[in-house]
């Protein structure tokens, strides 16, 4: 029990300033306070600097600016029709008749596919999460769990049912890999770096920010492809291969103030000195 | 006008002089007042008055006696001299005849 109050400690002294905590922790070691004591008065410290935190009106902007439309958009491309809808076909297609889902497409369309939209994927939650990171700071750990629980809590129940009464690779438990390898690991790093550094160099933001819309072009203008595909071959023709593509502005509308914000941040820091290296 | 809490930490960041930081003060606080006094309470609090401009705090040296964490150390300014100065002639006047304050200097009712 002590030992595990002391880890309880451990854990929730890391949620403060680095000289707070050896300052708190230095207090304990020098009083002798027991493990029960210090878990309370550590609990106490940190229940409080998050309450002030939120007191500022960053921490209160970031859900309604940043995980309310990251958490719409990425719903689709993750569990919708561009990234599961399409790896879904192939391997159910592949499962089933041990022979590739094809529409007049190549595998090398396939594969542009396949990566486009992972790393998309990737850059689009790691940004999210490094602005989460950078706008607000300490408190983004709490916003950033309950993001998270907020995922699970819809997923989760209705991934576990869904498996007991199917096959392990219809199951969504089974789609939990890339989305956690695609969406969980690079907002992680994302909050990581941003509660960490706060600022990239303008350089890396404009590299980012071309990478982003050259990816999300070639991912729409793959979509709407493969969309028109299907549905000539679907009537019995052969596709043509020609690309189309119609216009969509919500995936820029939600990326472009981040990177408004990041450019802004690090106009504050080269003020201030100080930049992030990723 | 600080308040009572920020009074007693000025009170004893006074009292202990060189010697004012965290763990040494809430034990200055806890003899005086008879209550336990909650770290969050007090790092809050410390930070409080150092907006305020009622305290200056640094980080100490390390020490083996705390597990080789430093401390953070306090000194109570001018400014801080001046509130808990202001705080106490507040207290002073309006206890002025009332019971309590008459009984404690051994007068009547």
């Amino acid at each position: 029990m002590t030992r595990i109050c002391w880890w309880l400690v451990d854990i929730l002294s890391r949620m403060l300033e680095p000289d707070e905590r050896d300052a708190v922790r230095g207090d304990f070691a020098e009083s002798g306070a027991t493990s029960s004591q210090a878990l309370l008065d550590v609990l106490g410290l940190v229940v409080r600097r998050q309450t002030a935190l939120w007191k500022d009106w960053r921490p209160q902007l970031a859900p309604v600016a940043l995980i309310a439309p990251m958490s719409v958009f990425l719903s689709k491309p993750s569990s919708g029709e561009l990234w599961l809808g399409w790896v879904g076909r192939q391997f159910d297609t592949v499962w089933q008749h041990g022979v590739r889902y094809e529409a007049w497409l190549t595998f090398t369309d396939d594969i542009v596919t396949l990566v486009c939209v992972s790393l998309l994927l990737i850059s689009w939650t790691w940004i999210g999460g490094f602005v989460l990171g950078s706008l607000s700071r300490r408190a983004a750990w709490v916003l950033g769990l309950l993001y998270l629980l907020w995922w699970f809590s819809w997923w989760f129940p209705g991934a576990m049912l869904r498996a007991l009464f199917s096959d392990p690779l219809h199951s969504e438990l089974f789609w939990l890999i890339p989305q956690v390898v695609l969406i969980l690991i690079p907002f992680l790093w994302g909050v990581h770096r941003g509660v960490c550094f706060g600022a990239l160099g303008i350089g890396r933001v404009v590299l980012l920010a071309v990478a982003v819309a050259i990816l999300t072009l070639i991912v729409q203008v793959e979509d709407d492809r493969r969309g028109l595909a299907f549905a000539v071959w679907s009537s019995g023709c052969a596709f043509d291969g020609r690309l189309v593509w119609t216009p969509r502005l919500l995936p820029f509308a939600v990326i472009i103030w981040q990177f408004g914000f990041m450019v802004a941040t690090t106009h504050e820091r080269r003020f201030r000195g100080k930049t992030a290296s990723v | 006008m600080v308040g009572e809490f920020e009074y007693l930490l000025l009170t004893a960041a006074a009292r202990l002089g060189d010697g004012a930081y965290g763990a040494a003060m809430r034990q200055e606080i806890e003899d005086a007042i008879g209550r336990r006094c909650s770290i969050g309470a007090l790092y809050t609090t410390l930070d409080r008055l150092q907006a305020k401009g009622f305290i200056k705090t640094w980080m100490g040296e390390p020490t083996p006696q705390r597990g080789g964490r430093p401390k953070r150390m306090v000194r109570i300014t001018a400014k801080g001299i001046e509130a808990a100065g202001e705080f106490y002639a507040a207290v002073t006047r309006v206890s002025r005849g009332v019971s309590w304050e008459v009984n404690r200097v051994g007068g009547q009712p």
